[in-house]
């Protein structure tokens, strides 16, 4: 109970930071399906082109686009394959243009509805399958590496700039703060953290939005807004405190 | 009307999209009409009020050449153009769109490798601006807490240190600006390819 006493005195330096602290957990479960639900996401595209492949391939084989797609939801066990088993389970109730749009609509994927309005035009004027579906497995190939390049090149950047931001900045002030006016030699340095606290968590907001638009994910990065901010302004008067009292 | 990022996300999709419609035998009106129904943002708003348009009474070619004067990028302009041009002189459609996707494509690789190079030093610049500006105006306000006896002791310039110390909050309030600026970058500066 005295640390939970101890910890709201910590906190309690800033107004900020008092109601911040509520809203971090709720917004980090926010937060969390998100990430999932983009992981899933980028399954279903990056499996699309290899989808589109096999597709052309069965096609080319002589056999029909549901029966490509039977074949493909039997021999893929990835979340795609499970999407497509439920699509083609569907087909037998419903017709198979609605069970395609409900695989399209269920992967909540743009890239994946754009393939499947595409096919269903494509099946609808009669079109040649095969070739169809062969350039689009290429065309998808090429953005799944540029996606992953920008991933890959920006994810570093953006990481760094959440570690200097909310993690570094905050540990040298509080250690700058703390080793130059100790409380044992009577420095008083309760209206800097006024003024610090909310200056590191807005940086720490800030941070979080660039870091969040470089990846191309603005809205989703806003979850981590509190978190990130509550994690900054409490590693700086954390830090502070544990240097006063350890240097007293 | 749409915006230049809001057509560049789109446009070599939409391209490659009537690319493979009118390579498999499909109109171009009907190719309109496909991209129209969705998924293409800017583009399928555009071509979804050509097709409502064209339904009215109006010329095809008319409206291509109107949305052409309007867009906002050249690629689309172009792109636009190159449709209208097929629909007045019969033009090899197909090999136009292969030749501009192309374009296209390279110019989208491009623009995202000059976005990553140019956001490489922005952790770094920000990370300077939030440090420094702490230090310096901090220094100015440690100074009557760190040695009080020096803004009694009558240096001149200790009132103007003194003033100093009390714009820390200003001061700071003014650094997250600057940093909004500059961080607004990642924004202004996104081609909207991906």
């Amino acid at each position: 109970m005295q640390i939970l006493w101890d910890f709201y005195e910590l906190v309690g330096v800033s107004i900020f930071l008092i109601l911040m602290i509520p809203i971090t957990l709720p917004c980090l479960a926010g937060a969390v399906p998100g990430y999932f639900e983009r992981r899933r996401r980028r399954q279903l595209e990056e499996a699309l082109p290899e989808v589109l492949e096999s597709i052309s391939s069965s096609i080319g084989a002589g056999l029909g686009l549901q029966q490509a797609l039977t074949e493909l939801s039997r021999t893929r066990t990835d979340e795609t394959g499970k999407l497509l088993s439920q699509a083609i389970e569907r087909s037998r109730s419903t017709s198979f243009d609605a069970a395609l749009a409900e695989y399209a609509i269920n992967s909540r994927s743009v890239l994946i509805q754009r393939v499947v309005n595409l096919l269903s035009t494509a099946v609808e004027q009669d079109a040649p399958l095969g070739e169809i579906t062969n350039s689009m497995s290429i065309e998808y190939d090429r953005l799944n590496k540029l996606i992953n390049t920008r991933e890959s090149e920006m994810s570093g950047q953006s990481l760094l700039l959440l570690m200097l931001m909310c993690l570094l900045l905050p540990g040298v002030m509080g250690f700058m703060f703390a080793v130059f006016g100790l409380a044992a030699v009577g420095a008083f340095w309760g209206h800097i953290h006024a003024v610090m606290v909310p200056y590191l968590m807005a940086s720490a907001a800030l941070s979080v939005v660039v870091s969040g638009r470089m990846l191309g994910r603005t809205k989703q990065s806003m979850w981590w807004i509190p978190f990130w901010s509550t994690l900054s302004a409490v590693l700086y008067i954390g830090l502070f405190e544990a240097i006063q009292v350890g240097m007293a | 009307m749409a915006t230049n990022q809001e057509e560049s996300a789109d446009l070599l999709y939409a391209m490659r999209a009537v690319m493979v419609l009118l390579g498999s035998g499909i109109g171009l009106e009907s190719a309109l009409q496909m991209i129209g129904r969705g998924g293409y943002g800017a583009i399928s708003r555009d071509f979804k009020e050509v097709i409502k348009n064209l339904q009215r009474g109006s010329q095809l070619e008319q409206e291509l050449a109107k949305l052409s004067r309007d867009a906002s990028t050249k690629a689309y302009s172009r792109f636009l153009n190159t449709l209208r041009t097929n629909v007045t002189s019969d033009t090899d459609l197909l090999r136009a769109l292969q030749q501009q996707s192309e374009r296209e494509e390279e110019e989208r690789n491009d623009k995202l490798a000059g976005y990553i190079e140019k956001l490489s030093g922005l952790p770094t610049i920000l990370l300077t601006f939030g440090m420094l500006s702490p230090i310096i105006f901090g220094i100015a306000a440690m100074i009557p807490v760190i040695a009080p006896g020096l803004m009694t002791s009558g240096i001149p310039g200790m009132a103007s240190v003194a003033a100093a110390a009390g714009c820390f909050g200003p001061a700071l309030f003014l650094t997250v600006v600057m940093m909004t600026l500059i961080g607004y970058r990642a924004h202004s500066s996104d081609p909207g390819v991906i």
